[in-house]
């Protein structure tokens, strides 16, 4: 390794000395070279820093094992940590999703619950009847079979002359007129069944079905449309209240 | 002596550079630096020693700093890649000679 300083190489000073201009660029070179080495020693003392004062190159084998052992144990305990944490958080993010799907579930039914309870007006595909009746031949009766006909053929919301039928509606009479809670419904009564169209015609119009058994009557003609958009009034007294009727605990 | 005040002036203008200038060097070339850093000292101070036995050359001092600085590195570099320690051995070799240089220096001084 001759890396050494040749400056140990006999050089009488001055004995090649360059002259003036020349002199004053060595002189340039020099502080030059010398800001290098200042730079390069902060340098060095600054990576030196940045390693932790760990000097490995001075420590013994047996120092070193320990050392790997260590920061083996460190690595092994941290990634365990990660590992602990990333399953908390796959934890926590999968209660976050089954949490915003219940509450959209939660939409539905309330919109649903809207929906049946008449709290709010809605509207939909489905029939129309418009049931005449000269005669008076037609009873409660007729319109109770005829609600439970429209249901099981998959109708979602009656209204009848603009009252819808809901969980709680009934039929009965006054005098010799119709009503539908209690409100005195005119002919011709004009049915609406919001559902499947297709469904509801073809199970209304079976032989032996709702129609043909209404259409047997004598003076009652009950022609059957379909109606793209019905609308379902929503319920037309207060909110409802439950006076005796309690949510069962599970 | 006061031909050491351009080479003090620029040692602390160095010096003033590299604390303002935030520049890191990576971590795997740290060991280059080092034996660059020793090689260039060796060199300073063989400059210093040349300077009082009055064989200073201003053009051999640059010309031995720079070539020292980068052959060192570049040795070393050249050991790790054939997988031998020149490190050590560099090490070694320029620890020897800034002691040489150091003594050398001690008795011009205490004569």
């Amino acid at each position: 390794m001759e890396l050494g300083t040749r400056e140990e190489e006999p050089l009488a000073a001055g004995a090649a000395r360059p002259p003036g201009r020349s002199r004053r660029l060595l002189g340039w070179g020099l502080l030059l070279t010398l800001a290098l080495l200042g730079f390069l020693l902060v340098l060095q003392a600054r990576s030196q820093q940045m390693l932790g004062g760990l000097d490995l190159q001075a420590r013994s084998v047996d120092e070193l094992g320990g050392l790997i052992g260590t920061l083996s144990q460190e690595v092994e305990r941290l990634q365990d940590e990660a590992t602990d944490l990333k399953s908390q958080l796959a934890a926590r993010e999968s209660l976050f999703h089954s949490d915003t799907a219940l509450t959209s579930q939660e939409e539905l039914n309330l919109e649903a619950l809207e929906l049946v309870t008449g709290r709010r007006s809605g509207r939909g595909p489905g029939v129309v009847l418009e049931i005449s009746d000269e005669q008076g031949k037609l009873t409660p009766f007729e319109f109770e079979a005829m609600v439970s006909e429209l249901r099981s053929s998959g109708a979602e919301a009656i209204v009848i002359d603009g009252t819808r039928v809901e969980f709680d509606s009934f039929f009965g009479t006054a005098g010799d007129k119709l009503t539908l809670n209690g409100r005195e419904l005119e002919p011709p009564y004009i049915v609406q069944a919001v559902g499947d169209q297709d469904d509801l015609v073809s199970s209304l119009e079976l032989p032996g079905g709702l129609l043909s058994n209404l259409r047997a009557l004598p003076g009652v003609k009950a022609p059957l449309y379909r109606e793209d958009r019905i609308v379902v009034p929503a319920r037309d007294q207060d909110d409802l209240v439950f006076e005796y009727a309690r949510r069962a605990e599970n | 002596m006061r031909r050491l005040y351009l080479p003090l002036l620029g040692l602390m203008l160095g010096v003033a550079i590299g604390l303002v200038i935030e520049f890191r060097v990576p971590a795997s070339y740290a060991r280059y630096l080092s034996i660059a850093v020793l090689a260039a000292l060796v060199s300073t101070f063989g400059g210093l020693r040349a300077l009082l036995e009055k064989k200073f050359n201003d053009w051999l001092f640059i010309t031995g700093f720079l070539s020292n600085t980068i052959l060192a590195a570049l040795i070393t570099f050249l050991g790790d890649r054939l997988g031998v320690n020149l490190y050590l051995a560099a090490t070694v070799a320029f620890g020897v000679r800034l002691f040489q240089h150091l003594a050398a220096i001690r008795r011009r001084v205490l004569r």
